[in-house]
């Protein structure tokens, strides 16, 4: 069991770190910062965002509830990171996400 | 009717207080968009001094503002040119330059990328900013010459006009493989001519709720905007967010009560790929229309499984020739998932016409150049007569024809059938790109010694995916991430590859040239590879 906010705190960066690598190995893109605006800058366009979906459900086993999720959750590393991370929908087991994470 | 911005106005007329346009939460009648966009046309010609035959440039989103503005414009016997907004300021800065616009129709959301291009782009300085934001004018170096506050101080009056239908109405730009994009030019009357066409044989009608999917520089829009203000139906602007997530298109196509849907293959199998749609789903939807390239005959035949009440019509026709030129509708559902979608038959006042090299007619079944002839051709490029000349041909049998570069055949069926190209222009995601442009952009970097773009087509919904093979220049140190976003402030994101290759030398074919086949090989057994793996427990099947 994950309890004190510190250690959420270090699973956050931890996933922050995970996705950048996703995103240079998978799809070649160096990210600045976990709070640069991915739609923005021309990094995330639909077709873009297909591939980072298929490659974040494959790197933590887990599939995202696509229907409830806004388009806001994927505008930064940071934002994609809170969903991965977010306690709240069902399916994520949170030893699994610390335990791929760590795994990497 | 001779004049695009007629459509508005016999129905501001005839029923000025129906829905033209939707955008999110807000409604524009056809009375207001009839009285906003004369407005626009009055100080385009008072604050602005514009006059017949200049060009105004839209640097908007799509939106309410957009189509007042281009109604405007219009209005004022000017021609709009559409900017893409996801393109970087150094390529909508070439635009500007090659199209010299009298003036920028902005929104205060694009006050930095106008400053941005201004910073590369010659002529921008003599334009004048008309801005479609409401509130202050923002901070910028150029002269803004009123905004949208000051609409009600003009008449709503229509504006006199000496516009004829042989006019210009809009230039689009598309890719072009020097590097340069190239404006298309589209007169009034091409596009009329489809929509009387369009609009009679798809049985448009007033309650009709039509979706407006591309972006507005997207030759594909022209039919949405304008078809639905032919008819005086409700245009519903999908906004550009919703088209990344499968669910939420869907849910869109729901909530508005669309009947009739028009779009590029990708926005359809993205959706199909993530199975949003349901059986019998959308159950106002009429006509599902696509244009742009093919769409794969698995997805087509999926969604006419889930949807057996909607009418299927592949449409067919680049820029050059407006629109469409060509259409098939589908009468059955396929029931091989290999049988090939032909582009049917030419339009009302088209015609298809397949010649070999020396533009002598094809036999049916032999495969041929298509070139497109009739009443869609655009005139040409603008202020380039050669690339004009090179592509639009006088034949001595048939006329003004255009070379599309498609590669097609007849069927025993005599439907056309399209066979692929025969140069190295590629479709991704519906746009059109000459591999050359990209090519030329990362040689324009002057980092690498060699490159070579390769378009390699995916089994997956992607389509075609751009390929990157690259040996770098001597003594310098690149990554495909450094090298990717470096490309990124040249070209628009739908150009940029997602594959890439490093390496310290091209492998070379019998003749001494860079062997692209090979390359090629090597890209697709990397892709399958990696897809293998992740589509092992994913969602690509």
């Amino acid at each position: 069991m994950i309890t004190a906010s510190t250690d959420w705190e270090l699973l956050e960066k931890q996933t922050i770190r995970r996705i950048e690598t996703i995103f240079l190995e998978k799809l070649s893109v160096r990210i600045g910062s976990p709070d640069a605006d991915l739609f923005q800058v021309g990094i995330l366009d639909s077709m873009t965002l297909v591939d980072l979906i298929l490659h974040l459900e494959h790197a933590f086993h887990l599939r995202l509830p696509l229907e409830d999720i806004e388009l806001d959750s994927f505008r930064s590393v940071r934002n994609i990171a809170k969903l991965l991370t977010d306690r709240k929908w069902s399916g994520i087991d949170e030893r699994l996400i610390r335990y791929q994470v760590a795994g990497e | 009717m001779t004049l695009l911005q007629d459509t508005v106005r016999q129905q501001a007329e005839r029923q000025p207080e129906a829905i033209a346009v939707v955008s999110g939460q807000q409604r524009m009648l056809y009375r207001e968009l009839e009285e906003a966009s004369n407005r626009v046309a009055r100080l385009l010609r008072l604050a602005c001094g514009c006059q017949r035959g200049d060009r105004v440039a839209l640097l908007l989103p799509k939106s309410l503002p957009a189509l007042v503005g281009m109604l405007g414009v219009l209005k004022a016997d000017c021609m709009y040119v559409p900017m893409d907004i996801s393109s970087p300021a150094a390529r909508l800065g070439k635009i500007i330059d090659i199209c010299e616009p009298k003036v920028i129709l902005a929104d205060a959301a694009n006050a930095s990328l106008l400053s941005a291009i201004q910073d590369g782009c010659k002529t921008l300085i003599s334009s004048r900013i008309g801005w479609l934001t409401p509130g202050a004018i923002p901070e910028t170096n150029l002269e803004s010459a009123f905004c949208w506050d000051d609409l009600p101080s003009v008449s709503a009056f229509v504006p006199d006009s000496s516009n004829k239908a042989e006019d210009t109405a809009h230039i689009l730009f598309t890719s072009g493989s020097t590097g340069i994009p190239k404006g298309v030019v589209i007169t009034h009357s091409s596009v009329i001519h489809f929509l009387k066409w369009a609009t009679k044989y798809f049985e448009m009608a007033p309650s009709d709720h039509i979706s407006c999917h591309p972006p507005l520089h997207f030759d594909l829009s022209t039919f949405d905007v304008y078809g639905t203000f032919f008819v005086g139906a409700q245009l519903h602007l999908v906004p550009t967010h919703i088209s990344f997530l499968p669910h939420k298109l869907a849910d869109f196509i729901r909530r508005s009560g669309l009947t009739q849907w028009f779009s590029v293959p990708s926005a359809l199998k993205y959706m199909v790929q993530f199975d949003v749609v349901r059986f019998n789903d959308f159950p106002a939807l009429k006509r599902l229309l696509w244009c742009g390239e093919a769409l794969p005959t698995p997805t087509l035949i999926h969604l006419m499984r889930r949807l057996p009440q909607v009418k299927f019509t592949n449409l067919y026709g680049p820029t050059e020739s407006t629109i469409a030129s060509s259409y098939y509708t589908v009468p059955c559902c396929p029931d091989d998932e290999r049988s090939a979608i032909p582009i049917g038959r030419a339009c009302e006042g088209e015609d298809l016409i397949l010649l070999d090299g020396s533009l002598q007619n094809v036999q049916v079944g032999e495969v041929g150049d298509l070139y497109i002839k009739g009443v869609g051709l655009s005139p040409g490029y603008w202020r380039e007569p050669e690339k004009t000349e090179s592509v639009f041909i006088q034949h001595s049998k048939h006329g003004r024809i255009y070379k599309t570069g498609d590669l097609a055949r007849i069927g025993n069926d005599k439907l056309i059938y399209l066979l692929g190209r025969s140069d190295s222009q590629i479709k991704s995601r519906g746009y059109r790109i000459e591999l050359g442009e990209i090519e030329t952009a990362l040689n324009a970097l002057g980092i690498l010694r060699e490159c070579a773009v390769i378009a390699t087509p995916m089994d997956g919904f992607e389509g075609t995916t751009i390929c990157c093979a690259y040996v770098p220049a001597k003594g310098i140190d690149i990554c495909h991430s450094d090298l990717r976003q470096q490309l990124t402030r040249v070209l628009p994101p739908y150009m940029i590859p997602s594959q890439w290759m490093a390496l310290d030398s091209f492998p070379l074919n019998v003749n001494g040239k860079c062997d692209r086949s090979r390359l090629r090989a090597q890209f697709l057994t990397g892709s399958r590879k990696a897809r293998s793996l992740v589509a092992s427990d994913n969602r690509v099947n």
